[in-house]
């Protein structure tokens, strides 16, 4: 019985072998996925440049909570932000976006360089893209605000059948 | 702390050894020894009684790579760690999964009632699971969904299921006639842990939008996972000692049953057939089920610039998510059906004829040489699994019995077994493995699997 073992044993560990393996190679082993998300989005007419009481306003603006951020696990895998925005301008006049990220105070953490959308562009695009190791301020926004502003002087024409429409998106590189 | 690295880590160690193990074909109807009963309780035995050595009776644990190898990953070569990894995932598809199952006997135990009947019984533990490769998510997680417009990401391939239990069992085998023996085996399960998300839909999407740049699509979610023995008072159990003990007769308990037969056709001729674990169990303890259900459409965040009405965006996005794709928590009792094995085999015996004495003393003629084939079907989630089997056995002496086997499944085409029982005395050993042919580097191997165990037979 004792002979039949061992005959097995020894069977077994001089015929098995296994080659060369490195398991510490998952180390090196990264991932580097990239999220497509849309953003905000908005079409405006002409009287949303005019107050309740019919006076035209030189700027409007809107702004809305993001917490995307504030999963810390996304936070410090963050590598790069990848901003998409598209504008089609039917207005008489240009108009100048203001596209800011704020944090909780209000502190601006990135601000985008103004985008100046002449009248009648119908396919303005714009992109910019942060590297978070050299904006790393950016991972603490908590808000987006988008300000338009008209840089004309002139009236408008509250009952203009124009719009002005913006789309935005992100692309989010990450490294895991 | 989570670290994805070494979660990948295990993830393509589990992904590259998986376990074929209920497919015992260098066991099944083999040298007539005990351990067949539970793969066949109509086998046919010719001992007054048996006794397996606790704990070494029986142990089984096969273990296979599924499209790859360990080494495909993990070879020390100049190819870095992603391309090789991208590779086998590249290779793999939704109907490739990881089967682990191991069994070890703790008790194994017959005697033989009367000339007719003999009764058998014990009580073994097993750890049995599947997962389907979920290549959709996994692609999401791994790639993002950048690069995948248009693609839906079919949430339906999150298909998983593992236990593990105690079997108590208790089996009869009656010789109906000289050419016939009938046999059933009534078993009790006692779950200590099962881990199951089955029957999933729903799919992700990001198409090119109307409104905003991109459209994100979440179409008819409904997730499932159903856990027992895992979570109790809202703690994960993680005392090895609670799950082994709640293998036996525990609080989630389920009955299945093992019916099996050996005709002889003529005195060459056998044909066996056998169905095993035809059961189920009830989950009714330490029961944590979570689901998330619904359809969602996501364009961006539209704002209304209007200086009048301030609007919350992102908590009115999250309460109208929450409100169309709710999740939940229950703690509802299930019920797990266990997975159904189906033995079939032809059998030719031939070449010189001897005899052996029987434990009545009488005296049965055997042949030492038979040759035939095996058909294993195992019924899955997705689909049963089917394996074919051509075997050659020879008998040495009455006492020495070898078997040859090689198979084709899913995975392999190329799989040679040699299976060894021995008596000396009354003490039997058996030994198996499978897939000899890789066996000088089992690294490379598609699967390499053991079996052996230790019994005292008196006849």
């Amino acid at each position: 019985m004792k002979k039949l073992s061992a005959m097995l044993f020894c069977f077994f560990a001089i015929t098995s072998c296994v080659n060369d393996l490195d398991f510490s190679q998952i180390e090196d082993y990264s991932i580097s996925p990239e999220y497509t998300v849309s953003l905000t989005y908005f079409t405006i007419s002409p009287p949303e440049f005019f107050n309740g009481a019919g006076a035209q306003l030189p700027e409007i603006s809107d702004i809305t909570d993001f917490r995307g951020f504030e999963n810390s696990y996304a936070r410090d895998k963050l590598l790069k932000l990848e901003f998409n925005v598209e504008i089609k301008n039917e207005f008489d006049r240009d108009l100048t976006i203001q596209i800011l990220f704020l944090d909780d105070n209000m502190n601006i953490t990135h601000r985008f360089d103004d985008l100046k959308v002449n009248a009648n562009n119908l396919n303005y695009k714009f992109d910019e893209t942060i590297e978070v190791s050299t904006n790393p301020n950016i991972k603490t926004t908590t808000k987006i605000k988008v300000v338009i502003l008209d840089n004309s002087a002139g009236p408008l024409d509250v009952s203009a059948k124009t719009e002005f429409e913006f789309k935005s998106s992100v692309k989010i590189y990450m490294n895991v | 702390m989570f670290n994805i690295k070494r979660l990948l880590l295990l993830f393509f160690i589990v992904l590259a050894f998986k376990t074929l193990s209920q497919n015992k074909q260098l066991l099944y109807d083999f040298a007539e020894l005990p351990q067949t009963l539970l793969l066949n309780p109509g086998a046919e035995t010719n001992y007054k009684f048996h006794v397996g050595l606790p704990l070494l009776s029986g142990f089984s644990s096969e273990f296979g790579a599924m499209g790859f190898t360990v080494s495909d990953l993990f070879a020390v070569d100049n190819r870095s760690i992603n391309d090789k990894v991208s590779a086998v995932l590249n290779k793999l598809t939704t109907k490739d999964n990881i089967r682990l199952n191991t069994q070890i006997e703790i008790l194994n135990a017959g005697f033989r009632a009367n000339d007719k009947n003999y009764v058998s019984f014990g009580f073994y533990q097993e750890i049995d699971a599947i997962a389907y490769i979920p290549k959709d998510p996994l692609s999401l997680i791994i790639d993002g969904n950048s690069r995948y417009l248009n693609k839906n990401f079919d949430v339906s391939q999150i298909l998983f299921r593992a236990d593990a239990l105690g079997v108590l069992h208790l089996g009869i085998t009656r010789q109906v006639s000289d050419r016939f023996t009938f046999g059933a085996r009534f078993k009790i399960y006692s779950s200590a842990l099962n881990i199951e998300s089955t029957n999933n839909s729903g799919t992700f999407t990001t198409v090119n939008g109307a409104d905003n740049i991109y459209a994100h699509y979440l179409d008819n979610l409904d997730i499932n996972l159903r856990t027992s023995g895992l979570v109790a008072n809202d703690e994960y159990i993680d005392t090895p000692k609670t799950y082994i003990g709640n293998t036996f007769l525990g609080s989630n308990l389920g009955i299945g049953i093992d019916v099996g037969f050996t005709a002889h056709l003529s005195d060459q001729l056998e044909f066996t057939g056998s169905i095993v674990d035809f059961g189920f169990m009830n989950h009714k303890k330490n029961v944590k089920n979570y689901s998330i259900k619904g359809s969602y459409n996501f364009d961006g965040i539209e704002f209304g610039y209007n200086p009048d009405n301030s609007i919350n965006y992102w908590s009115d996005l999250e309460n109208d998510f929450t409100a169309k794709v709710p999740n939940g928590e229950n703690q509802d009792s299930y019920i797990s059906w266990r997975p159904t094995k189906l033995n079939t085999s032809v059998k030719y015996s031939f070449g010189q004829k001897r005899s052996k004495r029987c434990y009545d003393n009488s005296y049965k003629d055997f042949y030492r040489n038979a040759i035939g084939v095996q058909l294993y079907s195992v019924f899955r989630p997705l689909v049963s699994q089917l394996a074919l089997t051509g075997f050659f056995e020879k008998s040495f002496s009455e006492k020495l019995q070898a078997k040859v086997t090689y198979t084709i499944d899913d995975y392999s085409f190329y799989n040679l077994g040699a299976a060894l029982s021995a008596q000396i005395g009354k003490i039997n050993f058996y030994g198996m493995i499978d897939n000899i042919a890789q066996f000088s580097d089992i690294a490379s191997a598609n699967s390499i699997s053991l079996q052996l165990g230790i019994n005292i037979i008196f006849n």
